[in-house]
Order: structure tokens, then sequence, then C-alpha cells
């Protein structure tokens, strides 16, 4: 997993955080996409910023999950959910948001 | 202050505000090193109702390099855990706390200890308790066995303190802010007034310790206690770090949340480096570093703005300091990649030649019965640089240090300015500021009664 970057928090040309809440709002949206596997809740940090291994059929969190896009055209963005960060590549999901935004 | 407020960011959260980092051979037990990682800094004694716990959402870490990489090799990590007993009162006790277990106390904190090393993760304590802060006779009575109590000795064979401290850290904060003054010299500052003492601006204010107690064997690549101080694996390189997760979430209803993984935003290797050597535009960027990128830094080790501000500031007192324009090799080696055998009598810290911000210290040197606070400068090796002790006055050494007095060690045909040797800001370490025992660090002020701004270290 690629070391995050402050900059997408900094830079005014990025989009914020979009907190979508529960995992079920879109979920056929991020299964289809999602790089791998949704990950487990409350899993222990190995190390700082360093996801522990994700089970193959985990199941829906049931944490508030963040999707943060650091540039909203490139659709790249990552899942923040308990400790760990899911890239992610889906311009079907910069769509979705985009009608979400108006 | 070593490293208190010493950024844009951490002055904005002080409970992720690394304060400062001590290492030395246990003088009691010379078989092991403790360390002792300070954060949450400026805590009034009179701290209710909430006092300073330390922070939840954060994760603490204190990082040893033994491997020559400048990577962390070994890694302890501290998460703590605020639980409540009865949200539906505002008070912190509801009665004379008299032990760690007593129903009187409301508001406790208990961590988790986890250590990392060798691509393994241990939990080696969970459920561990903090002592409460110290709040007065008739809530915390016994207030020095309550700290003991808070103790551990672990089955993995370290021993761990987590909790509030008297600052053990000592400097004219007032003064050195004030365009560079200290107070014994002032009389000859570019503005000038009377020489006075310094004034201890820490004193009679709290921290939160974590301190550390490891046999030496536990540290070591080799597994075993190094052969001698010359040893190439007699010394490591510590640090702390704190870190938050990624995204905050606050919403009206359910409060704030934390998602995603861990991002560093505090570290601390030597002191004063943050605070004197890094401008205050890459402070924040400094702090979310790890130490073996200190290359993006070097050049404010080679070149200190110090060193040119002290001609300016105290006129006619460097004259040969104003003339120094080569780069600082002896800083470099003192705080970035440790002092090589041969060039201090009994004494290296070499850790490799990939510069890296760490607290460095050789294992082998055992502590010394009569330690001299100005370390190293002052002829006694047991001391900072070598590690660093409560007692060390390292803002003495380290503004000498720039002013010149060590650079012979790089280049014999300079001769330092008489007043390099005499640098100080006038305070002193207070006795009551340590113990001889672990944690080391002395018993916090008291709320209900306490001292502030003296001039020594109990004010």
């Amino acid at each position: 997993m690629s070391e995050l970057s402050r900059r997408g928090f900094l830079r005014g040309a990025s989009i914020g955080a979009a907190a979508i809440g529960a995992l079920s709002a879109f979920p056929n949206v991020v299964r289809a996409q999602a790089v791998g596997p949704l990950p487990l809740p409350i899993i222990p940090a190995v190390k700082p910023g360093q996801a522990a291994p994700l089970g193959a059929n985990a199941p829906l969190s049931p944490m508030p999950v963040v999707v943060y896009f650091d540039e909203l055209s490139s659709g790249k963005g990552r899942v923040f959910v308990g400790e760990q960060a899911i890239e992610f590549d889906n311009p079907m999901l910069v769509h979705s948001v985009q009608a979400v935004m108006g | 202050m070593s490293s208190h407020r010493e950024a844009p960011e951490t002055a904005r959260d002080p409970g992720i505000d690394s304060t400062d980092l001590y290492a030395f051979v246990s003088p009691d037990r010379p078989d092991t090193v403790t360390i002792v990682a300070n954060y949450v800094p400026g805590q009034e004694p009179a701290g209710g109702p909430n006092f300073f716990p330390f922070d939840d959402t954060a994760l603490y870490e204190i990082h040893i390099s033994n491997s020559g990489s400048s990577q962390a090799d070994i890694t302890y990590q501290f998460r703590f855990t605020t639980v409540i007993g009865n949200p539906n009162t505002f008070l912190y006790n509801a009665g004379p706390i008299t032990a760690l277990t007593d129903p009187n106390w409301n508001i406790r904190q208990v961590y988790t200890l986890t250590r990392i090393a060798n691509g393994q993760t241990s939990v080696l304590g969970s459920g561990l308790p903090c002592p409460p802060d110290r709040i007065g006779p008739r809530s915390t009575p016994n207030y020095e066995g309550l700290a003991a109590a808070a103790v551990n000795t672990l089955p993995s064979g370290e021993v761990v303190f987590a909790g509030q401290r008297a600052d053990p850290f000592y400097v004219d904060l007032g003064a050195i802010f004030d365009l560079g003054d200290l107070r014994p010299l002032q009389n000859l500052h570019l503005v000038p007034t009377p020489a006075a003492d310094g004034v201890n601006a820490l004193a009679g204010y709290n921290v939160k310790t974590i301190a550390l107690q490891v046999p030496i064997a536990m540290l070591t690549q080799s597994g075993a206690k190094p052969s001698g101080r010359m040893d190439k694996m007699a010394a490591i390189g510590i640090w702390t770090s704190a870190s938050r997760q990624a995204s905050t979430v606050r919403s009206q209803g359910a409060g704030n949340s934390q998602q995603g993984p861990f991002v560093q935003v505090s570290r601390l290797g030597n002191p004063l480096v943050n605070e004197v050597l890094i401008p205050v535009g890459l402070k924040d960027q400094w702090n979310r570093n790890p130490p073996s990128m200190e290359s993006n830094f070097l050049q404010f080790f080679q070149q200190p703005m110090l060193q040119k501000l002290l001609p300016v500031l105290y006129p006619k007192a460097f004259p040969n300091l104003a003339g120094l324009s080569n780069n600082r090799d002896d800083l470099v080696a003192i705080l970035a990649t440790g002092i090589p055998a041969g060039v201090v009598p009994e004494l290296q810290t070499f850790t490799g030649d990939t510069p890296a911000d760490m607290l460095r210290l050789n294992t082998a040197i055992p502590p010394t019965a009569s330690p001299n606070a100005f370390g190293v400068l002052g002829g006694d090796v047991g001391g900072f640089p070598n590690g660093r002790r409560l007692m060390d006055n390292v803002v003495a050494i380290e503004l000498r240090a720039i002013a010149g007095a060590t650079y012979p060690l790089v280049n014999k045909n300079y001769a330092p300015d008489d007043a390099a040797s005499l640098l100080t800001d006038g305070t002193t370490f207070g006795p009551a500021q340590m113990l001889n025992a672990f944690p080391y660090v002395g018993t916090p002020y008291e709320g209900y009664n306490h001292p502030h701004h003296g001039q020594s270290g109990q004010g």
C-alpha cells in the first residue's frame, strides 16, 4: 500500500472527504470496482499506515467509512475504514458522487 | 523548549506533541536502558475537570534502530483508552482515590503496549493502568503510592509506566524567544539590560510521561550485551513519534470518528532540532518525515541559522564564529550520524552514514557516579549527546556547540570564541524533578498547591 500523502488534504484542487456513512449506501458500486475485498472491522495496526491482511469474504463494515478522492476527475482515491486505506480507481463512483453534488 | 509546541501543528494539538526524549543506561540497573518519552506539554497542575489525558485517538510510539540502517528495528506502540465509570457526573473523582481500582475514581485511562520486531507483533500488556493526575490532599492523598502502583513489570522483561510527571525539562523560554536573550549575558545583548539569573519557564508544570525500561540485550541487534563501548553494535538510535488517523469526521449527532491508517504527525530524536534548526515553513513537514529522510533537511544541520544570529545578537562576542562559513560537520556528527570512534576519547555513538535525527546511546558505557550536566562537553561521556539524562543541560550544550565549541572536533585549526564556552540560559535542574528509581521523572506538581516560574526546577 502506498504511503498516504497530505497533499490531497491541503491543495484546493482536490475534493474534500465525502462521508458516505455505512457502506450499504453504495454497496454495488464499491464492491464491483474495489481493488480488493472489503476489510475486516477493527483490525489492530501492524505498524503505522500498514494494513493487516484482508479476509477473502470479509463482511460489510459496521463502522463509518470515508471515501476520499485525491483528484476527482481521475477517479482515483481511497476508502478509509477502521485503520485501513484501500486504493481504488473507479470512474463510475465519480459519476455517482457528482450526481449527489448536483 | 526541547520540543514543546515547536511546530505550528503540534502547537495546536498537544495530545500528539512529543516534548522530550531521554535515554540512558539505568543508574540503578545498569544492565537495562530507560527510555522516557514525554508528551502533552504545559500541564497546569490545577487542570480539572478533565485534567490532561493521553489522547485515545493517537498512536504513540518509541522506535529503536540497532542495525545501522536508520530504520526502526524495534517499535513499541502505546494505545490509550479512557474509561468513564459514570458519565452522568462532571466529577473526575467522587471521593479520595486510594488505589488504581478505587471506585471513587471516575475517569481513568488504561493502555495497550505492543512490540514490533523481526516482523512480529506482540501485545506485551493490555489494560495497563495509568495513575490519576495529581489533584490534591483530598482527592489523591497518597500520590506516590498511586504512581508506584502504576509501574508495570511485564512478563516479557520490560518495565513500563505511563502517567503524569513533573516536566523535567528546564529552559528560560521567556528570554530565549525574546530575540535570543540569555539573561546571564543580556548585558552583552544587542538590546542590553542588566545581567540576571535564568527563569525556568517550565517550573511548576507537568507533562505526560511514557517510561520504558528494557534489558540491553533486548535492544541490540545481536540479542546480547555489547562486548564493550567500541563494539560497533553498542550504539543504538532512538526516536519517538505520534500519529493520527488519516481522516476525522465530526458530526453533531454521533460525535467524532476517525478512519484510515495512522499518519505520523510528530517525531523527536535529539532535543531542540525542530525547535531551532528547522525553519518554521518546514517544521510540520519535518514532523511527518521519518528520520531516514533527514537528508532532505541536512542543510539546516550544516548551516544553522542560530550560528549566524549569535554574532549579530551579541556584537563583538563571536568574531571567530562570524567568520565560520564551512558546513558544520561536527553538528551533523553529533545530531545526525553519531560520533565515530577516535574523535572523542572513550566514546563512539556512530550508527551509520545515513543522516537521521536519532538520540544515540552507547549501551556499553555505564552510568557515572558523578554526572556532569554538560555531558560530553563537560568531560562526561555518560551524558548528552551520548543518550540524554534528565539532568543534562541540553540548552547550554547545544548553544555552545552551535556557537562553535565543538567545531574543533572536525577542524583543529579553528579556535572557538571564548564566549562559546560561556553560553547558558542560566537555568538549572531541580533535584525534585528526578527520582532515584524508575520511572525517574519526578512526582508531578499538585493541583491544589503548586509553584510557577521559579528560577530552578521547583520554582
